[in-house]
């Protein structure tokens, strides 16, 4: 179904993230991350991110981590980023 | 270390559900930015003065809000109110400046020996050239009024800055009673000549050209020369002429109306700014300056541009019989505007001398004279 509606977003030229609902990952080299159609921020600090995305979260490691831009439903990370991951939902409240 | 964004504000968020505050402030359609972690309890970001308003009507969710840097217009009306001084003082001169930049300040009278310069100040106050009046004046009017009110020989005003600048030429001497020789004022040719005091240098029959001696101003006995006044009659015929050479075919360069930038200057003032030059690609081009004065308000830049215009050889013919009325009058036209006005033209002589590939057309006027020097 993704795939179907991910070949429609490409033939009307709509974007892709606004309409499957699934997060895009945008890695800039070593230092800063893009991640769109995110749902909240769970944990952050200077060596982690821990973004909710639709069921999971996404985990971003590395070194002097900041929140460069925040908005509603895009983030842009900046810092040493070493790994990141796709994991499931486990959050701090 | 992360440079401060002077237009926002910097925002401090302290307490346990600080992470909760932040996603509440994004779902509320906030924009923050370089959001940092200081402690295990404290968040830095950056917000402009519109989300900060907004910000602070949320629930806090027991956050502790403060702000750590005011930004924005804030922050500029703060540094300004705590530089009042600096402020008035910027604000004095630039009214200073614009309220004398345009006015006269000074007046320099140069040249005078026998006028005095109070005189001509309060010639020029009546004009209408008062201290701090608008430089708006007519440069020529002013000559003018001057030179007919004082007699004087040449009157010549400029405006320079907050200064007008007047040159004056005061009457010249008179040359009576002084021993000047009697010269030609016309091309002519003698017809008689009768000497009541000096020297003839002319005799009957002479052709003369304007500026030609004709009778000197001293007589000699023996080897002594004695200075006078001369006095003469003279009557002479008087010619004038004008030709136009006609070419039935001839070669001309025209234009094309295509043109080229070979060179650009900018100065400012007597300082070159900039300059650039390049060699144009047309065979045959003809160049022309053209000067534009970009001047703000207070800085002197002049733009030079040379331009390179493209010609081509064009071969025009003409047909005599058609042209030549119209340059037959128009040839006489000039010549009867460069007569002076008491002369009687007496006879009028056109003649056509064909050459190779055309014509010289030649006008001829004739007027006979009766002067009297004394």
């Amino acid at each position: 179904m993704d795939n179907y509606i991910s070949e429609l977003a490409s033939i009307c030229k709509l974007p892709f993230e606004d309409i499957t609902k699934n997060f895009k990952l945008i890695w800039f080299g070593s230092t800063g991350l893009y991640v769109a159609n995110y749902k909240r921020i769970i944990d952050y600090n200077s060596d982690k991110v821990v973004l909710k995305i639709n069921n999971n979260t996404l985990e971003i490691f590395g070194e002097n981590i900041c929140i460069s831009l925040i908005n509603k439903g895009e983030i842009l990370i900046k810092g040493n980023i070493s790994s990141v991951s796709l994991g499931v939902v486990n959050e701090k409240r | 270390m992360k440079r401060d964004n002077v237009a926002l504000n910097k925002v401090k968020i302290s307490g346990g559900n600080s992470i909760n505050f932040i996603n509440n402030c994004v779902n509320c359609g906030l924009k923050l930015r370089n959001i940092d972690r200081t402690t295990s309890r404290d968040f830095t970001f950056e917000i402009n003065d519109r989300d900060y308003k907004q910000l602070i009507t949320l629930d806090n969710r027991g956050c502790n809000i403060t702000i750590d840097k005011v930004g924005g217009k804030k922050r500029l009306i703060n540094n300004l109110i705590y530089r009042i001084g600096l402020v008035i003082g910027i604000i004095i001169s630039l009214i200073g400046v614009i309220l004398f930049n345009n006015r006269l300040i000074q007046v320099h009278i140069l040249g005078l020996t026998r006028t005095s310069e109070e005189m001509v100040l309060s010639s020029l106050e009546e004009l209408g050239v008062t201290k701090f009046s608008y430089m708006s004046f007519d440069t020529g009017k002013l000559e003018q009024e001057l030179t007919e009110e004082f007699n004087f020989s040449l009157v010549s005003i400029m405006i320079k800055g907050n200064s007008l600048i007047v040159n004056i030429k005061e009457e010249l001497p008179s040359l009576e009673n002084s021993y000047a020789p009697i010269t030609a004022d016309y091309n002519m040719v003698i017809n008689s000549i009768k000497v009541y005091a000096g020297t003839s240098k002319v005799k009957e029959g002479d052709i003369v050209y304007r500026g030609d001696t004709l009778v000197e101003p001293f007589i000699k006995k023996g080897e002594d020369i004695v200075y006078i006044v001369p006095t003469a009659e003279i009557e002479a015929t008087l010619f004038f002429s004008n030709s136009y050479v006609f070419k039935n075919s001839e070669e001309v360069y025209v234009r094309t109306g295509e043109k080229d930038i070979v060179c650009s200057q900018i100065n400012l003032g007597v300082f070159k700014i900039s300059y650039r030059e390049k060699s144009t690609s047309y065979n045959e081009y003809e160049e022309e300056n053209k000067i534009s004065s970009a001047s703000f308000y207070f800085l002197p830049i002049i733009i030079n541009k040379r331009y390179a215009y493209e010609l081509e050889k064009k071969t025009i013919t003409r047909d005599f019989d058609k042209e030549k009325d119209n340059i037959i009058d128009t040839q006489k036209k000039s010549l009867y505007n460069t007569i002076p006005e008491n002369l009687k033209i007496e006879s009028e002589e056109i003649k056509v001398t064909p050459i190779t590939n055309g014509y010289i057309i030649n006008v001829y006027l004739t007027s006979k004279v009766q002067l009297k020097y004394s």
